[in-house]
């Protein structure tokens, strides 16, 4: 039993220092800086870790959505009109 | 017409047909960067006309939308410059890494999902945009030209000529700060019911 105690503390150690391994290269990931192989170990990480998943899920969703608010506006019409304008004119 | 004439206005050609694709991109970086819309309009204008003028320096078959932000980013650090105008800052503690997720966080981990996603698709457009103008300039543009237009770490790092470890020190920092910053207009706007700081996950 007392093993069994030890083993299991043993793995919640070690998946602490993978979950801790894992955050600092998690911006990375989620903006797809990481190469191949670092990746994989991430998304292997992912499958079996509930909370840095759901961390990442989050992350994820947060980045779209902010992408997405602050694309609403656009160049006004006008403005591309005067752009060619000045091109065509003043160079 | 010589044959340097004729690469000449071929690349004009290109120019306008290439270029202006980017407008809606560039009009709505140099918007954040000085919330005024004419002023954003001037700093649109300006990039082409710079853009334009210096087509030489441009080789062809690089990254043109990359080119387009360095020109507006160096316009728009050289009015912050000239005017001497400081910002607004974030009073905000943003010391924390994934600070929405670590504030909204309830204590059934299997709720953590839909909890924080429902509090944050509240935030409306004009929330989100304001945060994001609080930002100090710096980090402000490295967020935007990551999170919002989808640069590369090492186009990022081109576009407002520094090395790229600064690039990803300013986007750890500018991220906290805006996490922090929409933290407080869904806790303000009663998005979000806080749940108290509980242990991080090891």
């Amino acid at each position: 039993m007392l093993t069994g105690m030890l083993g299991r503390l043993a793995l919640v150690k070690k998946m602490g220092e993978n979950c801790k391994r894992i955050l600092r290269q998690f911006h990375r990931f989620v903006s797809m800086e990481l190469d191949e192989h670092e990746r994989t170990m991430i998304e292997r990480h992912l499958e079996l870790c509930q909370p840095c998943h759901a961390r990442f899920r989050f992350e994820r969703y947060l980045r779209r959505l902010i992408s997405l608010r602050a694309q609403r506006d656009g160049a006004p019409p006008s403005l591309r009109a005067k752009i060619m304008m000045v091109l065509r004119t003043d160079v | 017409m010589t044959d340097s004439d004729r690469q000449v206005a071929e690349r004009q050609r290109l120019f306008e047909r290439e270029a202006l694709k980017h407008i809606d991109a560039l009009y709505r970086t140099a918007l954040r960067m000085v919330s005024d819309p004419q002023e954003a309009e001037d700093l649109v204008q300006e990039t082409y006309l710079r853009a334009y003028r210096a087509l030489d320096q441009f080789q062809m078959g690089t990254n043109l939308r990359a080119w387009l932000f360095k020109i507006l980013t160096n316009s728009v650090i050289n009015r912050f410059r000239r005017r001497k105008r400081q910002p607004t800052t974030l009073s905000l503690e943003a010391n924390e890494d994934f600070y929405l997720f670590e504030h909204l966080r309830p204590d059934d981990p299997l709720l953590v999902e839909s909890a924080e996603s429902e509090a944050i698709a509240k935030l409306v457009d004009e929330e989100v945009v304001t945060a994001i103008s609080q930002l100090p300039i710096q980090y402000r543009m490295t967020v935007l030209l990551a999170d919002v237009e989808g640069f590369s770490y090492k186009e990022i790092a081109e576009i407002t000529s520094v090395k790229i470890g600064t690039v990803m020190s300013r986007l750890a920092r500018g991220r906290r700060m805006l996490q922090a910053a929409l933290w407080e207009y869904a806790s303000a706007n009663g998005y979000a019911r806080p749940v108290g700081i509980g242990e991080k996950d090891g």
